[in-house]
């Protein structure tokens, strides 16, 4: 029941079954009734008929001197009949009883719809020669100068109106079946567009995290709005604090910094230990930056970037910091998008371009392609002096310098790896064929929306 | 070459100004973005050192300030967060270099030196005239190989006209770049300072323009 969706259907379901099941109850009781109601008129008919037609004669008995009109009442075993009595002895009976007598019941003498079955079974005989279920009824008459009170019994065959029941009772049934059917696809109707705004928001969070949006534009009904209300005031909290965390850790740098240059500047050139602690400190202040940084990789909002213009942009920066290197970009496409932060995307282009710059001998080659439909290549190829096979995987590890001489923290290519990776992308080191330096790779996947 | 620093440091920005008048630099600074815009905006300098985070206003703001302005000095800016975002945000704002805090004062001033003469158009840290050649490195002015003797002043002089050959100069510009503002002005000793350059020299290289100023250049009159 996990599913509003479900629980929705459900109950709409189990309730629409209830109400179904008794309408079908209620409309075939009713039904029944009312056939049951007409079948007993027409005996009633035929036995006042039957009654209205009988004369007592001279010789003391009980003369029919017209008979019921409908012909059933002439075929053999029809299971209509008709039947007089003066206690046990028959005085007439119907052409269609042919050699069969209805023994007198003292139970329905008297009663107007009576049923059936149970006379059917005190009468044998009755009950083999047709195995009929019969409506019978009878009635007690007295006639002026006769002595005994006269039994008049009439009977119909039940088939008719079982038949009328039965055949009402299987169009209700496909009725109500058709009638359950349309209204379960009609709630299930009801149910998708009610919940239509809750996959909406689905989609809008989707979308957030994709970093195509920044927080749930559209107007959405009144019951749900204060969820999206609450949701964009819970995005703009969480970014709010990323960047008041970010600030925070800049401001730390900033402090400890300035001081650290100042006493830098002021110590003598040649105490070498005092110089080399703060070397120290500023590195391990930087790592602890880069460190902080690192794990608010991939947790800001993630935005579309445009790679090819930012790599541009960037190659503008290095070109005015490196004036003697010959630095080239070239793309085989105007627009490739990334999904990640101007940010992380800036430190890796930053970092890898410096490195290239600050090894090559004059050359920078930095070309971007689509490596293939889902994902962008970057390679960056200059032609200084190269590494060595053993170190190319080194150089990704936590803290390690090839060159202590050139400024550095020694983590530039460590966040490389580090963004490359959270960005589901991969980074690897190769020997430029092209320039004969040191080749960087990256590939990272392309954003899909 | 006439410098300005912008830093809230007061200790860095003492030691800065000191370097850089040790190096033969005239220095003007301020301790707040308000005060270094105001001076970026009404003196000629030949480049700035501007620290990013700074009170009233911060570097970024002064910095898009100047160049929304059109003022073209290159522009040095200091900054203690490593991050490439931090140092592309300067870049957009148009600067031309950038230091790390905390940095070591020879490369500071190597890439001072170098974005001057950057911004002059020379890729070298020597600068040629003819005979004349100035290391901006070690501050030294060689003829034909020989190392003139310079007072500071002269050596300060004779640095601007290498940095820039052929143009016209005035008076006015040279004492603008030559002296801070604390100093006490006097063009006439402009004209002591070029008669006795052109003594050193021994030879008319910085040719007078009656009216407009001096000139630089290997050009016979």
């Amino acid at each position: 029941m996990n599913s509003l969706a479900v629980r929705l259907f459900l109950s709409a379901t189990v309730w629409i079954m209830l109400t179904l099941i008794s309408a079908s109850l209620l409309l075939s009781d009713l039904n029944q009734n009312s056939n049951l109601k007409a079948f007993d008129d027409r005996l009633n008919l035929s036995l006042e008929t039957l009654i209205g037609a009988s004369r007592l004669d001279s010789s003391d008995g009980i003369t029919v001197v017209s008979t019921i009109g409908d012909p059933r009442y002439f075929q053999p075993y029809s299971g209509w009949y008709w039947q007089i009595n003066d206690g046990a002895k028959t005085l007439a009976r119907s052409r269609s009883m042919w050699d069969q007598v209805f023994t007198i019941d003292k139970r329905l003498i008297g009663g107007r719809s009576q049923f059936i079955s149970q006379v059917q079974e005190n009468d044998k005989q009755l009950k083999k020669i047709e195995k009929k279920e019969l409506h019978i009824i009878q009635r007690e008459i007295s006639f002026p100068g006769y002595k005994n009170p006269v039994t008049f019994t009439v009977s119909g065959d039940t088939k008719e109106y079982q038949a009328n029941i039965k055949k009402f009772d299987n169009t209700l049934l496909t009725i109500l079946i058709a009638l359950g059917v349309g209204l379960m696809f009609a709630v299930f109707l009801q149910v998708n567009f009610g919940l239509l705004p809750l996959n909406k928001i689905k989609t809008a969070l989707f979308k957030i995290r994709n970093g195509d949006e920044k927080n749930l534009q559209d107007p959405y009904p009144l019951e749900v709005q204060p969820l999206a209300t609450e949701i964009n005031n819970l995005l703009e909290h969480n970014e709010k604090i990323i960047e008041r965390a970010k600030t925070h850790v800049g401001n730390l740098a900033h402090v400890l910094k300035t001081p650290l240059a100042v006493v830098s500047n002021e110590i003598n050139s040649e105490d070498k230990v005092l110089a080399n602690q703060i070397q120290l400190m500023k590195r391990q202040i930087d790592r602890y930056l880069k460190k902080a940084h690192l794990d608010s990789v991939g947790k800001v909002a993630k935005e579309k970037i445009n790679i090819v213009k930012l790599s541009n942009k960037m190659v503008g920066i290095f070109l005015k910091l490196y004036p003697s290197k010959d630095i080239k970009i070239s793309s085989s496409i105007e627009n490739l998008f990334v999904l990640s932060s101007f940010e992380d995307m800036e430190e890796v282009i930053g970092n890898i371009i410096e490195n290239s710059c600050k090894w090559a001998s004059e050359r920078v080659v930095f070309k971007i392609k689509e490596s293939d439909e889902n994902n962008i290549q970057m390679i960056f190829s200059d032609d200084g002096p190269g590494l060595p096979q053993d170190k190319m995987k080194k150089v990704f590890a936590r803290g390690f310098r090839l060159d202590e001489q050139t400024p550095g923290t020694g983590l530039g290519l460590n966040i490389v790896k580090d963004i490359v990776e959270t960005s589901k992308g991969k980074v690897w080191l190769t020997k430029s064929s092209e320039l004969g330096g040191l080749e960087v790779n990256i590939i990272l996947p392309l954003s899909q929306v | 070459m006439r410098i300005l620093v912008i830093e809230d440091d007061p200790n860095l920005n003492k030691q800065i100004k000191t370097s850089l008048e040790d190096s033969g630099y005239s220095v003007d600074f301020a301790v707040d973005g308000e005060e270094g815009h105001f001076l970026g905006d009404t003196e000629p300098y030949d480049a700035v050192i501007l620290d990013l985070g700074l009170p009233k206003v911060d570097g970024i703001t002064v910095l898009e300030r100047w160049r929304k302005e059109k003022k073209n000095f290159p522009v040095l800016i200091l900054t203690a967060r490593n991050q490439w975002s931090d140092k592309v945000s300067g870049f957009d704002a148009g600067a031309d270099d950038y230091v790390t805090k905390p940095f070591q004062m020879e490369e500071l001033l190597a890439r001072l030196r170098a974005l001057i003469r950057r911004s002059a158009g020379h890729a070298t840290s020597d600068i040629e005239c003819g005979p004349l050649k100035i290391d901006t490195k070690s501050n030294k002015v060689f003829l034909n190989g020989t190392k003139l003797k310079l007072t500071s002043h002269e050596y300060k002089i004779i640095e601007y006209f290498l940095h820039h050959q052929d143009k016209v100069i005035s008076r006015t510009e040279l004492v603008e770049h030559i002296y801070d503002q604390d100093f006490d002005r006097d063009s006439n000793t402009i004209e002591v300072f070029i008669g006795r350059l052109r003594k050193k020299m021994g030879m008319n290289l910085i040719k007078t323009e009656r009216g407009h100023g001096y000139r630089l250049s290997l050009d016979q009159e």
